[in-house]
């Protein structure tokens, strides 16, 4: 009966699955097999983040203890107590805050307000000009680095978050994403509003944006994670420990003052691996559902 | 007439008013030194001198008979090789699983396995260095309890290559296959219902139906991963080896950061890059030419 045609599905049903179940009928032992390769897969996914986590809550001795203890067997916090006092820490998370932010807001504004131009209103080189845009998320950081450095130190910002803000304050695939959505939108609700009276301004604050809220919220997380997360053009652009941004730092800490302390290193690894996570399992279905296909970077 | 004229102005103005502060950024910040480095690449220049010197194609000479360059463009390639291997006919195969599972179980799995995907590459680097430590890591710890001699990943020029990889492919796992089961989604499901009832399954369904009508999700995925595999491999190299052994590890995008950075030497850093880009464009018009062959291969 395997082979058999199951009966049509209810539409309800329909528009709820938009993957693919048709093994769901399996035989026992080969789901056993699926499951124990993704459980695999899952550990091995989380293996690195737990090690980390378990290795800031160990004392010194148990780290360098031999044998394998994914669990601290007496777990503190010293790594973590002496990452605070000692070293600037919070200083360092307040900068890798301020670049975050600083990208995302700019990335949000810009995207959302170019999607509009290109979705909703007629002029001359429209179509090229959105390419252009589009084209800017194939071209790696690493070929336009170098000339952009020249840039940003002729202005005098290296060593600023300026400097690292200021060349992604817009996003080719912020601008793709909301342009699609803004397309399918009903014309006749903005010119309802327009008829109304209402300035341009109006319309794109209080029609079009609460229309599209999902997806600017997505892309805000999707932003935010990718800008905290960034090493490439930060690394290039601030050189001076005072300005680091997380990741960098983390690795300048790592060669000049934690070098074997891999408790305190891992407290600090925390510090910029715990709040993405945290971030992207609270907004995970927004995240995913909204971006289907999108590109995470960083 | 002028009224209506006037309108489609208006319109004209708010609209190119809307797209002109991304404009300025994006041409400012990527196409400006797109064009830049294409005259850099041209010059000698140190960053610190006043003047560039325009040196015709002696950068492009050099990097043809430059033993570094060819190292990194061979092991550019063997990146791309683990990466394939790693971020797509596993993750293929993986997701192939998912199609077994219920609801709630495709929701965890899915959910966990992409999760890396928001770690920082930077710091997930320092992660792996430190499961990779011989001595005191968790690979040395493992290798000891197997009764083998822990090896030093990173520092033998025949296992960091991988060992790089490897650290990628932890990160982006989750995206590729994601991507491959949401192309899966998108086979109606009649097509298999159908097949089934003509006596596919199993491997046949796959090797037959489902494959074929993946094929544009593959294709997109795959020239994904190509841009990836030369693009992501630069932090973990920045971070942990800095091309090393004796250039084990180096890639062509990590020798631009170099040349430019470590040796000041722009006009040469800006010709490496000028090639890669010439790279990274045909592929991508091979990509959008492919795509569109498989794609209409998919309609007939």
């Amino acid at each position: 009966m395997k082979n058999a045609r199951r009966p049509p599905r209810p539409p309800v049903v329909r528009a709820e699955r938009d993957f693919a179940d048709w093994g769901i009928d399996a035989h026992w032992a080969t789901k056993a097999a699926w499951f124990a390769l993704l459980g695999a897969l899952t550990l091995l996914a989380l293996l690195p983040v737990a090690w980390m986590l378990s290795t800031a809550l160990k004392p010194s001795a148990e780290i360098f203890a031999s044998g394998i203890r994914l669990l601290p067997a007496n777990p503190t916090l010293e790594h973590v107590l002496r990452l605070w006092r000692d070293f600037p820490i919070g200083h360092i998370v307040l900068n890798t805050l301020i670049v975050a932010v600083g990208i995302t807001s700019a990335q949000l504004v810009t995207s959302v307000l170019a999607a509009y131009g290109f979705a909703r209103f007629r002029f001359p080189l429209r179509e090229p000009l959105f390419y252009l845009c589009l084209g800017t998320m194939f071209i790696p950081v690493q070929i336009v680095m170098v000339s952009n450095y020249l840039l940003i130190g002729e202005w005098g910002l290296l060593n600023t978050h300026a400097g690292v803000i200021l060349p992604q304050v817009a996003n080719g695939f912020g601008i793709f994403l909301l342009r699609q959505h803004l397309r399918v939108f009903p014309q006749a609700l903005l010119d309802a509003a327009r008829i109304d009276g209402a300035t341009e301004v109006t319309v794109l604050f209080r029609v079009v944006l609460p229309m599209v809220r999902p997806v600017v919220a997505a892309l805000a997380v999707l932003f935010f994670i990718n800008s905290w997360n960034q090493y490439v053009w930060p690394t290039i652009v601030l050189t001076n420990p005072e300005a680091m941004t997380l990741p960098i730092w983390l690795r300048q800490f790592m060669s000049a003052e934690a070098g074997s302390s891999w408790g305190l290193l891992m407290a600090a690894a925390s510090m910029g691996v715990l709040p993405a996570l945290l971030l992207y399992f609270a907004a995970q279905r927004l995240v995913l559902g909204s971006l289907a296909g999108a590109g995470l970077k960083g | 007439m002028p009224r209506r004229r006037s309108l489609a102005t208006r319109e004209a103005l708010t609209g190119l008013l809307l797209v002109l502060p991304a404009l300025i950024a994006l041409g400012m910040f990527i196409y400006r030194p797109l064009v830049d480095t294409f005259f850099l690449a041209f010059s000698d220049w140190n960053m610190v001198r006043s003047e560039r010197t325009y040196i015709g194609l002696a950068n492009f000479q050099e990097m043809a008979g430059s033993a570094t360059i060819r190292r990194a463009v061979v092991n550019t390639g063997w990146y791309v090789v683990w990466l394939v291997g790693l971020l797509i006919v596993f993750p293929l195969f993986v997701s192939a699983g998912f199609t077994v599972i219920g609801r709630r179980a495709r929701r965890f799995f899915s959910g966990v396995i992409f999760a890396p995907m928001v770690v920082s590459l930077g710091i997930a680097s320092i992660l792996w260095l430190w499961i990779y430590n011989p001595i005191s890591g968790l690979s040395g710890a493992i290798w000891r309890e197997l009764g083998w001699t822990p090896v030093s990943w990173l520092s033998n020029p025949a296992t960091v290559l991988g060992a790089i990889a490897l650290i990628v492919a932890w990160k982006a796992f989750g995206y590729n296959m994601m991507l491959f089961i949401a192309g899966m989604g998108t086979i109606p499901r009649e097509l298999i219902d159908a097949a089934r009832v003509d006596g596919a399954d199993g491997p046949r369904l796959w090797r037959y139906i489902v494959l074929p009508l993946l094929a544009p999700t593959v294709v997109f995925v795959l020239f994904a991963t190509l841009a990836m595999a030369t693009e992501y491999v630069f932090t973990p190299i920045h971070v942990l080896t800095g091309g090393g052994p004796t250039d084990a590890s180096t890639n062509i995008v990590f020798e631009i950061w170099r040349q430019a950075f470590r040796w000041f030497r722009v006009g040469y850093a800006s010709a490496i890059a000028l090639v890669v880009f010439a790279v990274f464009l045909t592929i991508t018009v091979v990509q959008m030419l492919g795509s569109e062959r498989v794609v209409s291969y998919e309609e007939r």
